[in-house]
């Protein structure tokens, strides 16, 4: 940890150890949970919910907070994860609702390259997902394009992207490259220090398979109850990641897709009543603010 | 002082970052998907790795959907210890887990979909030795459709 690389050197009086302890933990609390992928400690609902569980590392609690790290993970749904979960309350492959590869070329800052490499993703595990081999190649090419357009370099080497093409009819093989490019994506991005456009991207891609889910249980789906459910328990994960997205809330970047999800937050919580059941009015009212969001996003 | 020191952890947080991600990132892509088993379980994408030493926590937060097979793998560097790991239910504060003896992954299908707190303990060092560090990867696993 940050305050490792300090605490074998330091051999001040107690008055100086004291005042680098301060500054130390506060770089850990302010700066280095930014650092590291899905972390965050600034929520602070959140930390109360689980009070009895996590200390209150707090200044005043500084001298027993010196002695141990805690880190906390936001660890959210990939888009591999939900594809899975819309995929399994029924829902069908719907092309038309994948943000077209020609949209590209309209990308050119960091905020829409990041938040459409995430929404990229989600559509390219979409496709995969339902076996549509060209589509996931298609995709796969616009998100190696995208990630190094952001500077991620080498996500995809051209080795992985022949071996892709060879076996693009093995969903399995597909989604094992796709998980390791965006691990890998998530690592490079750490490495060099860019946790913030990490983020932008899971909030993409958590977006888009929002954006999805809402799509096809409005107009797609034969039993539209289970896949209205599996989007209802994007509830669960939308407070993860708001904390995610609050760690860089100074970030400009960042600062209007917080609006964004607690925009889509407001509206989430209230779809199901007390009895667990879902009003079809806020949900539609839902699904209409969600598409508002991610069209803006694509443009 | 305090100048030289802000300075000092900056520099210390930047390189000491760079090099402890290019590592877990290695020791995550070895060792967690070996224990993924990656024949049955197709690993999420998510990448949760970070170099700790002995005596620290680490709690995540992770929604876990009803009907789906999941691998929770947890790994440590050699010289951490044993890592303890706990799931608790978020809502209801049930233990869901507990590695006691010493399992590195655990594999739950959830009946209904439920937040979860994985609370992961490096045990710390014996008294009067120098914490070792390491790096600590947690990854999740879905089981092949």
């Amino acid at each position: 940890m940050i305050y490792d690389l300090f605490i074998d050197d330091i051999t001040e009086n107690d008055k100086q150890m004291k005042q680098v302890k301060q500054l130390i933990i506060i770089v850990f609390l302010g700066f280095g949970l930014a650092g590291f992928w899905a972390c965050g400690n600034n929520d602070e609902k959140n930390n109360k919910a689980v009070a009895d569980t996590i200390k209150d590392y707090s200044l005043d609690n500084l001298d027993e907070a010196f002695d141990r790290a805690v880190i906390v993970f936001y660890a959210l749904p990939s888009p591999v994860e939900t594809a899975r979960l819309f995929k399994r309350a029924g829902a069908p492959f719907d092309e038309t609702l994948l943000n077209p590869t020609s949209n590209f070329e309209k990308y050119f800052n960091t905020r829409a390259m990041a938040l459409n490499l995430g929404i990229y993703g989600a559509d390219l595990s979409y496709a995969n997902l339902f076996e549509q081999a060209q589509i996931t190649l298609n995709y796969f090419a616009t998100t190696k394009k995208m990630a190094e357009n952001i500077g991620i370099l080498e996500a995809v080497g051209d080795s992985t992207l022949e071996a892709l093409r060879n076996n693009i009819t093995d969903k399995d093989f597909v989604m094992g490259v796709i998980s390791d490019v965006f691990m890998n994506s998530q690592a490079y991005l750490k490495e060099n220090n860019r946790p913030e456009v990490a983020t932008i991207i899971i909030a993409g891609g958590w977006i888009e398979g929002l954006y999805i889910g809402t799509q096809l249980a409005v107009t797609k789906a034969e039993n539209q109850e289970p896949l209205i459910n599996a989007v209802a328990d994007q509830n669960l994960s939308i407070n993860d990641l708001l904390n995610l997205l609050m760690v860089y809330k100074d970030h400009n970047d960042v600062k209007s897709i917080i609006k964004d999800v607690e925009t889509i937050k407001k509206h989430l919580s209230v779809i199901k009543n007390a009895e667990g059941k879902v009003n079809m009015d806020d949900f539609k009212k839902m699904t209409d603010e969600v598409a508002r969001i991610r069209n803006a996003y694509i443009q | 002082m305090k100048k030289i020191i802000l300075v000092f952890i900056f520099l210390s947080f930047y390189w000491g970052l760079s090099f402890s991600n290019a590592q877990c990132l290695d020791f995550a892509s070895s060792e967690g998907i070996a224990a993924m088993d990656t024949a049955v379980f197709l690993h999420d994408g998510r990448f949760n790795a970070i170099k700790l030493k002995q005596g620290d926590d680490i709690y995540i937060y992770k929604s876990f959907y009803a009907q789906e097979e999941y691998r929770i793998v947890v790994v440590g560097e050699k010289g951490l210890g044993d890592l303890k790991l706990e799931i608790t239910d978020f809502k209801q504060k049930n233990v869901i887990f507990s590695n006691e003896k010493n399992e590195k992954y655990f594999d739950f299908t959830p009946d209904l979909s439920q937040r979860a707190i994985i609370h992961i303990t490096i045990p710390a060092s014996a008294a009067g030795k120098v914490p070792q560090k390491g790096c600590v990867a947690v990854m999740f696993g879905l089981k092949k459709l």
